[in-house]
């Protein structure tokens, strides 16, 4: 079993995102003293969200990038997955806007992130029943 | 690698802590009867949010840990990250209130960080080391 080294080296810098995503959201919760909730500010919403959806869908695939890697999966995939990875969540990120559902940024950011989950589910598969 | 892994001693009581977070919200849930989103029931929101900051962080910061030490990270640095991870979440858990930002939850909120700040510094220090 090999140590997941790659994966390791894409988590760092989402896990600084996802720290900046968080923070953003904690700024404007002090400057406006909501305390939880968005207390109908959408800005304040739309920080949330940005910060939500990134948190909803990076560890499951840094998961799947892991289990992976422990597979000796070919870490080719593994570059392939974690560069989509990064750019999906700075695309969706800077895409999200909370009254365009159709920004083109955000769909392109949530596309490349379920590519990287499915480059890891094919290789898991494949490694399972073809290996 | 070892055949016991330090960052399973800590997935097992950080799961424990968020096993009993998610019932705080199935109880008021059910006296509520309110069956999904929160209703705007105040103690609601305030209980799935205890919930909801704890599942958006613990997963991540226990994926850094458990990256760290199948990296070869020593065994002290998990510990450090593990016990700032529960004792982060505990005193965030305890500090949330809906009517103000108060200091435990503050410090709960710089203990995950630094938790994982850890975890980040040590991946980063193998990189550049190797």
């Amino acid at each position: 079993m090999s140590s997941p080294l790659v994966t390791a080296f894409y988590a760092a810098p989402l896990a600084l995102m996802a720290m900046g995503l968080s923070m953003h959201v904690t700024m404007l919760r002090a400057k406006t003293g909501i305390s939880i909730m968005d207390g109908g500010k959408l800005e304040l919403a739309e920080r949330i969200r940005r910060h939500g959806n990134f948190i909803e869908t990076v560890p499951l695939i840094l998961l799947l990038m892991t289990l992976a890697e422990l597979s000796a999966v070919n870490p080719m995939w593994l570059h392939f997955s974690g560069v989509l990875l990064i750019a999906g969540r700075a695309f969706h990120a800077a895409g999200l806007k909370h009254d365009n559902a159709k920004a083109p940024l955000r769909i392109a950011g949530g596309m490349a992130t379920n590519i990287a989950a499915l480059t890891m589910i094919c290789n898991i598969v494949a490694i399972a029943f073809i290996k | 690698m070892q055949a016991f892994l330090i960052t399973s001693l800590y997935a097992a009581v950080l799961a424990l802590i968020m096993i009993g977070l998610s019932s705080h919200v199935s109880m008021q849930r059910g006296k509520a009867n309110v069956s999904i989103l929160d209703g705007g029931n105040a103690e609601l929101q305030l209980r799935m949010r205890r919930h909801g900051n704890f599942v958006e962080n613990v997963p991540m910061a226990l994926l850094l840990m458990l990256l760290a030490e199948l990296n070869g990270v020593g065994s002290t640095w998990i510990h450090a990250a593990g016990l700032l991870l529960v004792a982060g979440r505990i005193l965030h858990a305890m500090g949330l209130r809906a009517d103000k930002a108060t200091a435990l939850r503050l410090a709960g909120g710089v203990g995950s960080t630094l938790s994982s700040l850890l975890m980040i510094g040590n991946i980063i220090y193998l990189f550049a080391t190797k």
